[in-house]
């Protein structure tokens, strides 16, 4: 688990340290106050991190996370440089603390040609694979990207590393590939049914090198391998779940709808064992609500707090209403969920971003999401009731 | 000036030829119309006024009155109340003026956005226009926290009671 992140001198930061929640974090801010950044900033020093643990030279993993860095950023220059404030002389610095009080650190100046890393070994935290899921869908772009008569340099130009790494994700095979071998893992069962039913089938990665959409849902059967004495003793044994296509032939990704495919990447990962509470890494995701319709949000939040009770650890960043309100509501205190909430705010005479982390829901009423709704119902009450008075 | 007093709400209404406490089962012996608590009566127009309180520190059952919020059946009731009052306004040939209807609904928990989204709720529940009609049954339709309420009224407008003074 990651127990915190700081920051020094980094693109729009100066100074800022988090302290996360093992469970959720949703970070929250108006535009241009640096969510997507301080995700790509926690992916990378994951990333990090487990390079670190390889079995690698130092000097090869610093070129590797440099370079990592600058394609998750993209920026035009592809020097450190470009990723620190302008006019700043301290160095930068990046920090990953484990709940085990370990840590991975990243630092480089303005003419640093490689980061300097220092990671903690043994570490349970910052050694696992995480998993950045950026605004944009993926799952149709995946074909495009990896394609193989595409030139790499103007799919690297068109997509920073947040899109190619995850369709690196994407394509590793899972349990519900054709002819597949893998077994699924029964804690994640009920999820992995329930997003197939929230969008009414499946994503399935074919010989065509591509994903489709497959129609259908899963339903419970008996077991043809047992025989009816033993189904007699034991019910729950004898039946398997099994999907079951309806509605005929199957489509191509990209003839979905996007919100639907946003849903297909979550079971994607969660089939090809990409996402894997206690194996695998932090879960990072950029703007779930985008291009998703609202309807969809109370199940996509129950299901994230199913994965964080199942141990895995998750930071979203939002600028969705809708989002935090189920959050608020769901969250069950009983099963031990625990959702922080990360507000960054640009201060009002400089550049300055500070962080403002709370457990309370309630102590979001001045953040830009609860504003935009209070504007709207004083604009409608001052319609309703011009020149009303009492 | 008129003051009205709902439980630990005590509301008022300086500008008013009338307030009528409408919602009084003395007055409307057994039928089963829906009423709201009171009418305010002005020249050019009359304001139907609906008070929800569940932040009454005395209120009683609000988990039963949260389920009637979430269940959808508080706008339901809120749009009945209104319609029956009406009709009743209409048979008392009352129903020349311009009518304001303002729920009250006083529960610190409901944000501006589910306000708001009552609020809408409830327009399409009354409904405050028809195709078929020559004109919308309401000239306005709108749910209030005691916030609100006080800064479209004034802070002398309302007051809980067991607060002591404004």
């Amino acid at each position: 688990m990651i127990a915190g992140v700081e920051i020094e001198s980094f693109t729009a930061f100066g100074s800022l340290q988090l302290s996360l929640s093992p469970r959720v974090n949703v970070v929250i801010g108006s535009n241009g106050t640096g969510k997507t950044h301080l995700l790509k900033a926690i992916y990378g020093l994951a990333l990090a991190g487990l390079s670190a643990s390889e079995d690698r030279s130092a000097k090869e993993v610093a070129a590797d996370i440099s370079r990592k860095l600058l394609r998750l950023f993209s920026p035009e220059e592809s020097r450190l440089g470009t990723l620190r404030p302008s006019g700043v002389k301290a160095p930068t610095r990046l920090s990953l603390v484990s709940s085990d009080d370990t840590r991975v650190a990243i630092s480089f100046g303005n003419r640093s040609e490689t980061v300097q890393i220092e990671a903690d070994a043994g570490s349970t935290g910052h050694e696992l694979q995480p998993v950045f899921i950026p605004t944009k869908e993926v799952l149709s772009l995946v074909r495009g990207m990896r394609h193989p008569d595409h030139d790499r340099a103007t799919v690297e130009m068109i997509f920073d590393d947040g899109y190619i790494d995850l369709a690196e994700l994407l394509v590793r095979p899972g349990f519900e590939d054709e002819a597949s071998s893998l077994a699924e893992d029964p804690r994640l069962s009920s999820v992995v049914r329930e997003l197939v039913d929230l969008v009414g089938g499946r994503y399935r990665w074919t010989a065509g090198s591509a994903f489709r959409f497959e129609p259908g849902r899963y339903e419970e059967k008996a077991d043809p391998t047992r025989s009816k004495s033993k189904m007699a003793q034991a019910y729950q044994d004898a039946t398997v779940t099994r999907f079951v296509p309806k509605g005929g032939s199957s489509l191509a990704s990209g003839m979905t709808a996007e919100g639907y495919r946003k849903i297909g990447v979550l079971h994607r990962l969660l089939c090809n064992g990409s996402i894997n509470p206690g194996t695998t890494g932090v879960l990072l995701w950029d703007e779930p609500e985008a291009n998703l319709n609202p309807k969809l949000m109370k199940k996509v939040v129950q299901l994230l707090l199913e994965l964080s009770r199942n141990g895995q650890q998750i930071i979203l960043a939002t600028h969705d209403y809708v989002l935090l309100k189920w959050f608020d509501l769901l969250m069950d205190k009983g099963k031990e969920d625990h959702v922080r909430f990360h507000v960054l705010v640009k201060a009002e005479n400089s550049a300055a971003i500070t962080v403002h982390s709370t457990d309370d829901y309630d102590q979001l009423v001045n953040t830009g999401i609860a504003k935009t709704f209070s504007e709207l119902y004083d604009a409608e009450i001052e319609r309703s009731l011009e020149g009303v008075s009492l | 000036m008129t003051t009205v007093q709902e439980y630990d709400l005590e509301i008022a209404f300086p500008e008013a030829k009338a307030v009528i406490h409408f919602d009084d089962s003395a007055y409307h012996g057994n039928s089963t119309m829906q009423r709201v608590d009171y009418i305010a009566e002005y020249e050019d127009r009359s304001v139907f006024v609906e008070i929800k309180d569940p932040d009454n520190p005395i209120a009683q059952n609000v988990p039963a009155f949260e389920n009637k919020l979430n269940s959808g059946k508080l706008v339901q009731s809120l749009s009945g109340k209104f319609r029956d009052t009406l009709f009743f306004r209409s048979i008392q040939g009352k129903d020349d003026l311009s009518v304001v209807y303002v729920v009250l609904l006083s529960m610190r928990r409901l944000e501006a956005a589910l306000l708001l989204a009552k609020q809408d709720e409830l327009k399409k529940s009354i409904p405050i226009r028809h195709v078929d009609w020559g004109r919308d049954c309401a000239a306005s339709c709108i749910i209030l926290n005691i916030e609100q309420w006080k800064k479209r009224f004034g802070d002398q407008s309302i007051r809980r009671i067991s607060e002591g003074a404004v």
